[in-house]
């Protein structure tokens, strides 16, 4: 009687052990597909700041999608621009500018003035040539060489 | 390089072979450091351009996205680059926290800009510094889906997709990569005053004038600078404006509310190693108003920021302005 119960006592633990092993394996498998299912079923929210974020208190939420390129930031030049040393003749008159608090304006004591705003150039919707949405072929003139610089404006 | 120097009023600049047309509804102007390149460098843009425009363009009743957006709440198969477009205005969306955001379409619509811009109305008198819609519509990027392993997009119906605030400045990038590639020298390109660069720049860097207006005389008001690489892009509510229902509009919306932002700033440039980046701050820019300046610092971005009453503010190490000897 002795004998026999200390062989079903054996058996029933070893049973116990194989359940046991059963169970955590399963938990385990329960466990990635729900994490799947969850993945898939929410949108995402990125709680860590970016390097140059960090002090703007604001989350970069993610949405459900692969943003490609993204890098998290946006990335300066490798080199700031310079400024030239002439200016078109018709812009000289100094005005009082408004620098904040940057270090770029407090570095340059006399600003330049930039015009009033009436005084500037006002876009002339009726005078611009017509849109071509369609980069039609077009003879492609000889190159004029220019020193001029290129104008970045609103557009 | 072929270029022969020069003084100029803009200082000691090189003569360098420039071209000049219109795509995507504006002005296209590329220079090369080397003439020998530009015919293949103007071709190679002029298709990508094409390829861009059939495939962004709000105005186009063919565009890929047009189908899009008149088919929203179905998920729709799109083209490699059309998804690489909507990807980067979904980036914009996320890193300037919804300020730029490519669903503000409807609110362009609702505002009058539901063409070409060269065929709206153009504003009656002075420009009116705050704008009003009596519609509004609140957009949300959050709510297009990409799924790009599958090359599908998908947003609820409602929603007008516009890439204005993106794809021109990503075609000037593309388009300078293009360009410098085929040519085999350095290249700008600029797309409505967005400017990139790519390849080896010329002596003394790119010459730009930042200004209110791209199509402005390079002698107007601003300020000229160089760069030696990367690029610039500069925004401006002085520029593209319209009358609509007696108001005066432009094409700047605050995505929380859905109108034409209220104007702190004017025109705002702000250099940075792509255009697309640029394009993303000088728009967000905008929108933040008094806000912005700490936000391009904390950004690291060289930016320079003209209000309504010409004051100018500069962050990031932006260049001084210097005025000419007497």
């Amino acid at each position: 009687m002795r004998i026999h119960t200390t062989h079903t006592r054996d058996a029933a633990l070893r049973e116990l052990n194989r359940l046991t092993r059963w169970m955590i394996a399963g938990s385990v498998v329960l466990t990635g597909v729900l994490s799947d299912v969850a993945a898939s079923a929410f949108s995402g929210k990125t709680t860590k700041h970016s390097a140059k974020s960090k002090s703007a208190g604001t989350h970069k939420k993610a949405s459900k999608t692969s943003t490609g390129t993204s890098t998290g930031v946006l990335k300066a030049p490798a080199q700031t621009p310079t400024t030239q040393t002439e200016e078109p003749a018709h812009e000289s008159a100094p005005k009082e500018s408004a620098p904040s608090s940057e270090s770029a304006p407090a570095q340059e004591p006399a600003p330049e003035h930039e015009s009033a705003p009436a005084q500037e150039s006002a876009p002339a919707p009726e005078a611009a040539p017509e849109p071509t949405h369609e980069a039609a072929p077009e003879p492609a003139p000889a190159p004029a060489e220019e020193s001029a610089p290129v104008v970045s404006g609103g557009s | 390089m072929g270029a022969a120097r020069s003084g100029t009023a803009h200082g000691a600049a090189e003569r360098l072979p420039t071209a000049r047309w219109e795509a995507l509804g504006t002005n296209v102007v590329l220079r090369l450091t080397d003439p020998e390149g530009m015919a293949a460098a103007r071709a190679a843009v002029q298709a990508d351009l094409t390829a861009i425009d059939t495939a962004c363009s709000r105005f186009r009743a063919d565009s890929e996205i047009s189908r899009i957006n008149a088919q929203a709440s179905r998920s729709r198969k799109v083209s490699a680059l059309l998804m690489e477009a909507l990807e980067l205005a979904i980036k914009a969306a996320e890193l300037t926290d919804g300020d730029v955001d490519p669903t503000v379409g409807r609110a362009l619509e609702l505002a009058g800009y539901d063409r070409d811009w060269h065929q709206l109305a153009p504003p009656v008198g002075e420009p009116e510094r705050d704008v009003t819609l009596t519609a509004r519509v609140i957009s949300g990027w959050r709510a297009v889906t990409l799924d790009r392993r599958n090359g599908t997009v998908r947003m609820p119906a409602g929603i007008t997709l516009d890439l204005g605030a993106t794809a021109k400045a990503w075609a000037a990038d593309r388009a300078a990569a293009a360009a410098a590639a085929a040519a085999g020298c350095g290249a700008l390109v600029s797309i409505g005053g967005d400017i990139a660069t790519a390849g080896q720049s010329p002596a003394g860097g790119w010459q730009i004038r930042v200004t209110d207006d791209h199509r402005s005389d390079p002698s107007a008001p601003g300020q000229t600078i160089a760069i030696q690489s990367g690029a610039l892009a500069t925004s401006s509510t002085a520029v593209r404006r319209w009358s609509h229902a007696g108001h005066t509009m432009h094409h700047i919306i605050d995505p929380r509310t859905g109108a034409p932002v209220r104007d702190t700033w004017r025109t705002v440039s702000v250099a940075a190693a792509s255009c697309a980046d640029a394009n993303i701050a000088t728009t967000a820019a905008l929108v933040r108003g008094a806000r912005a300046p700490s936000w391009l610092a904390e950004q690291e971005l060289p930016a320079r920021l003209l209000d309504w009453q010409g004051n100018i503010t500069t962050v990031g190490g932006w260049p001084a302005e210097r005025a000419l000897a007497a």
